[in-house]
Parts: C-alpha cells; structure tokens; sequence
C-alpha cells in the first residue's frame, strides 16, 4: 500500500515528469466550437495554440466531471493505494468541486484533496513535493501537509501578450480589466490568493521581460523554481537562460496546456518558484 | 385535487415520474432562474446548469427499464446519471442532494411520505458535503429548510405529497430570506438562482403527484424595480458581460430539440433552448449572433430575432440606475481633449476627465470639483499641460490635504503616470511612483503655426505644421507627416522604443498608419502604435518611451 498522488491538467505537469513521479493527471477539456478536447490528452499543446490563433473560434473549458475523478480514483483505490488529489485554485476553476464529490463516489477510499490556490507550473511544483513526499514513503497525512505546506510557497509571475483571453474567460478581477484598453499594455500578473492579479502595466514586451526577470531574481530565495513559456523563440530561450544562470535552484521546464492556455491566449511566458522553507 | 387522492406510497415508476415533472418544471422556468444568477459569478447559467444535470438524471443509462425497478433502485439510477452529468457548481451540488436523497432510500421497494421525508435529510446533507465552504442564502439553505420542515412533522402517516406540500413551503420560505443571508442578492433584488431551481424542482414533482400544472411567478429583476441595485454589483458585473445576447425562435417541423440545443450550446454560452418538434425558442450569449442564426436557419424559419449588444445594455443599465462613483480610498482625474484620449485615461483607471488643453485651460475650480465629485479620500490630478500645473497646486491647497499634483506636461506623461498606479499601493507611494514614471517617456506634439515668428532657431511660417519635442519647437514643415518625421527623427529613437501616435481628429486612420510605417522604415527595431485619440488642435500627439 502506498500514497499516490493526483492532479488535474491545469497543473502543465510535463508528461515524463508525471509518470517518472507516478502522478495522475485527470484531464479538463477544452471545446472548439462543437468538438471537444480532453486536456493534453486529445491535444496537445502546440496543436491547442496553431488552432487558437489560426480560427476565430474562442475556446471554452470545462472542469473534469465527477465521474472523471471517481475513475481516476477507483483503480487506485482498488490496487490498495490512498489517494493525495491535489487542484488548482477553487477561485479559478470548479474542479475541486469534481473531485471532492469524485472522491465521495469511492467512500471506501482513502483520499485526501488539497487546494494548491494557484495554478500551472507553481501547481506543478506542489504536486511535485507531495509525490515525492509520497514516494519517499510519507503516510497520506504526511504527503497531504507537505502539499498544504507547499502551496502557501508558491509564487507564480507571468506576462501575456494580450489580456484578451483572460478577459474573456472571466478570469480575472475587475482592477486588471482596467488595463486593457485602447492601448496595447504588456501585463505582468500573478496568482495570489488563489487569484489572478495585475503586478505591473509596461507598454512593451521587451520592457515587460526585463521587469519579470528582476522580479524572478529579486525572489525567493527559491528551492525550486519552473520556466513556463508557449512559444519557443528568443524570448523564451533568453529568458530560460536566465533563470538558470541567475538562480540557485533546480529547474523544471513546462509548456502551457490547451485549458491555461484558452485564458493565456499565445506568447505567454512566466516563472514559478517553491520557496525555500 | 385532495390531499386523500394522491397516492400514499409511490413506486419506482411513480418516483421517476415524479422527478421527471420536477425537472419539467425547472426547464419551464430556466430563462427566469438564469436571469437571477448573481452569485457566485453573475454568468446567467444556473438555471441551465441544473437543468442539464436533472436531464441527465433522467437519462441515466443506470435506471431499471420502466415498470420493473424499485424505489431505491431508481432513485439510484437517477443520482448516477446525475452525477455524471453534473455541470457547473450548482450541477454538482445538485446532483449531491440526488445521491443524498438515494441513500435515503436505499432500502425502499417503494416510498411512503415518512421514507421521502427522511431522503430529503439526507439529500440536503449530501448537499452541504459536497462543497468545501458551505455559504449560506444558497440553495444549500433552501434544501436543508425543506429538510428541516418535512422532519419537524409527524411524517409517519404522511402521505408523500403532503410531506412535498410541506417542504416546498419551507424551500419557499427559504428562498425568500436568501437575500438577507447573502448581500449580493439583496443588493440585486433577487433571490438566489439555485434556491429557486430547487423550489421550481420541488414545485414540479408536488405538482406531478397532486396531478396539478404548475406555473411559478418568479420575479426577474425588471429596470423599474432594480433601482436599489448597489455599486458594488454594478462594478462586479461590469467585467462580466460582454457579446451579443442572441434570442430568436425557429418555426419548423420535425425539429429535434436537443440537437439544437447541442449544437447551439457547443458555439454560445448562457444557453437556453426550449420548445418541441415545431417551434424552438433560443436563448444564447455570444461574440458574434451570425453563426447562432445560420444554425438556426438550418432547422427553420427564424423569428422574432432579437439581438442586443450587452456591452450597451450593460451601460444603459448603469445610467438607469444612477450609477455615481461609489466612495473610494483613492482616485486620479486627468486634463485631458479628444474622445480616444479621454478613453484611454478612463481604461487606465481615472475615475473622472476635466476636459481641457492648451486652448481651453481648466480652472482651478473645475478641477476641485471634479476632485470632490470622484468621492475618494486622496484624489491625484494629472493636469497633462504646463498650463494647467498651477491651476492643479491651487486646487491641490484648496482641497486641504485630501488632493495632491502629478506635475505631467503632457498627455504621453499623465499616459506614462497612470500606468504606474497600482492599486496594491499605498497612496504616498503611488504618487511617488507616478511622479517618477512621468520621467520616463519624452512627448512630441504635432500643431498648427498660428503666426509667422522664428523660435528656437527655427523659421516658422503661420499655417504650417511644427513639431514640439518636450515642449521646444523642433521643426517646420508644411504637412503634419513631414513635421512629425522630423520630430521623431529629432528624438533619436533606439531600437526597441514604442512610438505611440494618438492621431487628432482631423487625421485619418490611413493616413497616420502611413506616418507611422514610414516611421518603422527609417528606424530600426521601433515599434509604433497608432491610437484615435481625436484631440483638437493637434495633429498628433506623440509618445516616446
């Protein structure tokens, strides 16, 4: 018997990661139109944003269902596993909703499900310590508070092309709404209590990267830290080369998924950082 | 119809049936439940969330073929077709209280009104458990309230449409003393959406078992009531509205209502479609009506077609209801001409505009009652114009402390201010920081010579076009094209610099997007954006940053 670790797919988990851990990941989906798309299974990342910026069909998400959780869950349980089910902001997505009335549908079941109040590769990041707080033999209770722990470490910094996206999608507080406009803005936001905030309104992008880089080094101090990023261009190399020279701290690289990515919009580019304890 | 005709125990059949006109009943009063859905986002889905989830309930693949199951086996099919199908927040807690309600009856062949009573306990505590933060003047309220009535009876002999009878006077109850539990509601004049999915769905089976139709009043907010609405809710919905709310109905023959509404669901959202084979109605919030109605027209003849851009509505529903500025900690109000300009400074979060410029300097009076209206502790002033600096410090001494003065000469500058204004911050530090963004950015403007004189070493002629780089006359021309290449080349610009254009209102947009990639090819690595900005006077403003 062990303690296995599940998260959702807004968590951006690199796929070998995943499976190097042996996390679950239980999909959302994104819907183009009529045709739907499970999360990073049925589309992937590059696929998810050709599309978004090739049509001008806005996407839509849709939290996992019940059954999702319940099917993710019951094989687990059944192998003789207690479950640590570990999820993205409640303000930001109803799939704690999901899982917790998933895991009522396995009442048999040893499940613990945790709120990371953030989302994407700071997520990641959570999921990360708790799996390998599981692996490492901690019992559900000890996992389960290393990821409550984890989360209160968290700091997630992004800056977008366009805030279009997460306007669009309801996302975001009525302050950041303010900084869209007639003028083109280079937002840099962050996740902070479980939400979405604007950190600083710069007109470029160039000026906006050199403002997330001092905001990345000027942090922490960091015991691990994630570049997230869509694109794959200079920017996104500059950047990532970066963080690994300037910051002391191991480094996981992720891509955004098609259901951050349906809030993001293309061209996003960010860090993640688990501060040290 | 009596008490005494309908049935004292209800079998598997008569059960499902019963939860089929209750979900009849929700779908009858969907568009009015959608239009109370205030909390927790006013998204205007509730009703179709539940709705959803009920259907699926009732199309459960796990349901015994008719006529042959128990009670318990029913009401447990129901509640996995439920489950499964579960959407939006008030879907899952829905479907929460239809597991609770089949654990309840779990050892029924079939019901009498002691066992309904006893799976209306358990459905509500099913409910509260599902959710992490139980928030009261919910449906959560609304179900335990008929939860609580139906086990304050003396239920044993109770027939289950009394037990019904009793619970949905109590969800009633309930759901009219949701706004006193829950501010946002009572601040809209509503009750709240799920509470009242829950009322339509009690109201629905009674009405089933007393073999009665059922027409429930639900009181939609109408503008003339809507009048007590609170600034809070005004400015909590503004982000949340946007697109076309799109209504028509499809006269046809044959139609089949839930492909429709499949297909209009999948490419709209706040989705709505009701009717039967001949006649659908559709209800639907888009970014654009066109495909909605193309799909429409693929199925019959549209009619009564009623679009409405709810960005306006929204507006309209702010003028309507005397919406004024609500009393903040802090506020900006910038000097500013020109409708894009004005725009900008108001998205970029100046609470009021005093509209002003070189030729129409705002008086130190203007600007302290644009001050005092903006209705905030600290009130900044941004006066964008050498010329009017001393007008703000006077308005500034005269508002004893409560107004301060970001000395911007310039629209680019009180532009460049204004981006630095976090909210996050504290007032001192705000103005601080404003004070050093306005640094950052050079101002070019683009006017008409009015008299023929030399300044700054250059020969001006009257009627030509000069250029001001940070307030000295730069160059002459005798277009405003050639004076703003000059002023730009006079700058110097590095690669990497934004150049934003506000072009005035006697520039076309062509012909400042030709400026502007004129500007892109003599200098390298410049990026430039071109705004309306439609201030007089000015050919151009000019931002370097």
């Amino acid at each position: 018997m062990a303690v296995k670790v599940v998260t959702d797919s807004t968590s951006d988990l690199p796929k070998d990661l995943a499976e190097e851990l042996g996390v679950t990941v239980v999909p959302l989906t994104v819907y183009f139109g009529e045709e739907a798309y499970k999360d990073g299974v049925e589309m992937s990342s590059s696929d998810f944003f050709k599309r978004l910026t090739s049509g001008n069909v806005i996407p839509r998400t849709t939290q996992p269902t019940v059954g999702d959780f319940e099917a993710a869950y019951r094989p687990l349980a059944e192998q003789g596993h207690e479950i640590l089910s570990v999820h993205i902001s409640d303000k930001l997505s109803g799939t704690m909703n999901s899982a917790r009335a998933g895991a009522l549908e396995v009442p048999d079941a040893k499940i613990e499900i945790v709120d990371t109040r953030t989302a994407s590769l700071a997520q990641a990041l959570v999921v990360k310590a708790a799996a390998e707080a599981a692996n490492g033999g901690a019992s559900l209770a000890e996992a389960a508070a290393t990821a409550r722990e984890a989360s209160e470490r968290t700091d997630l910094y992004f800056l977008l092309d366009t805030l279009e996206y997460l306007q669009k999608g309801g996302r975001i507080g009525r302050a950041a709404a303010l900084i869209g406009g007639l003028l083109a803005i280079k937002p840099v936001l962050t996740v902070m209590d479980g939400e979405v905030h604007p950190q600083e309104k710069l007109r470029t992008r160039a000026k906006a990267l050199a403002r997330l880089r001092e905001i990345a080094t000027s942090g922490g101090p960091y015991a691990e830290i994630a570049f997230i990023h869509e694109a794959q261009g200079d920017d996104e190399r500059d950047f990532a080369e970066h963080l690994r020279t300037n910051m002391d701290a191991p480094m996981i690289s992720g891509s955004i998924g098609p259901v951050i990515g349906t809030y993001t919009g293309p061209g996003v580019i960010g860090f993640a950082g688990l501060r040290k304890a | 119809m009596s008490n005494g005709d309908s049935p004292t125990r209800l079998t598997g059949d008569d059960f499902r049936a019963m939860v089929a006109a209750g979900t009849r009943c929700l779908e009858q009063n969907a568009d009015a439940i959608n239009a109370l859905n205030v909390f927790p986002v006013p998204d205007g889905d509730t009703g179709i969330n539940m709705l959803l989830t009920l259907r699926s309930a009732n199309d459960s693949p796990e349901l015994p073929p008719a006529g042959r199951g128990t009670v318990a086996q029913v009401s447990h099919g129901l509640a996995r077709g439920a489950l499964l199908g579960a959407r939006g927040n008030s879907g899952v807690i829905f479907s929460q209280f239809m597991k609770g309600l089949s654990l309840g009856l779990a050892d029924c062949e079939d019901c009498g009104g002691a066992d309904l009573g006893a799976a209306l306990g358990t459905g509500s505590a099913g409910s509260y458990q599902a959710v992490g933060k139980p928030v009261e003047g919910t449906m959560l309220s609304v179900m335990r309230a008929a939860a609580e009535a139906t086990e304050a009876t003396e239920a044993a002999t109770a027939t289950p449409a009394e037990i019904l009878r009793i619970a949905l006077e109590a969800a009633q109850w309930a759901l009219e003393h949701t706004p006193e539990q829950l501010p946002i509601l009572k601040e809209a004049g509503v009750v709240d959406a799920g509470g009242q999915g829950v009322v339509a769905f009690l109201a629905g089976a009674l009405g089933h078992l007393d073999g009665k139709d059922v027409h429930l009043e639900i009181a939609v907010p109408a503008s003339s009531s809507l009048s007590s609405v609170s600034h809070d809710f005004l400015e909590h919905t503004e982000e949340e509205m946007y697109g076309y709310c799109t209504q028509f109905i499809i006269q046809g023959d044959r139609i089949d209502v839930d492909t429709v509404r499949e297909r209009v669901m999948a490419m709209a959202g706040s989705t709505v479609v009701v009717g039967d084979d001949r006649t659908v109605r559709v209800h639907a919030h888009t970014e654009d009506p066109g495909p909605v109605l193309s799909l429409g027209t693929a199925y019959g003849v549209l009619d009564q077609i009623n679009i409405q851009n709810m960005d306006q509505q929204h507006e309209q529903f702010m003028v309507d209801h005397g919406y004024k500025a609500k009393h903040q900690g802090f506020a900006i109000v910038a000097v500013a001409a020109g409708k894009g300009i004005e725009s900008v400074f108001t998205d970029l979060g100046a609470s009021a505009i005093v509209r002003g410029g070189q030729t129409m300097n705002a008086s130190a009076s203007e600007l302290l009652e644009a001050a005092r209206t903006a209705n905030a502790d600290h009130v900044v002033l941004l006066p964008n114009n050498p010329n009017i600096i001393m007008a703000a410090n006077q308005a500034a001494e005269l508002g004893e402390g409560t107004i301060s003065v970001v000395p911007s000469r310039s629209i680019p500058q009180g532009i460049a201010g204004l981006l630095a204004f976090n909210p996050e911050l504290d007032p001192d530090e705000n103005i601080e920081a404003m004070k050093q963004a306005i640094g950052g950015v050079r101002s070019g403007e683009v006017t008409t010579a009015v008299r023929t004189t030399t300044l700054n070493d250059v020969d001006v002629v009257e009627g030509q076009a000069i250029a001001l780089l940070d307030g000295v006359v730069v160059a002459a021309k005798s277009t405003e094209d050639e004076a703003l290449a000059a002023l730009v080349a006079r700058a110097e610009p590095e690669a990497d610099t934004l150049i934003t254009l506000y072009r005035g209102a006697n520039v076309g947009g062509w012909q400042a997007q030709a400026s502007a990639a004129m500007i892109v090819s003599h200098h390298a690595g410049v990026e430039v954006e071109v705004v309306d900005g439609g201030q007089p006077h000015y050919h151009y403003l000019v931002s370097i940053e």
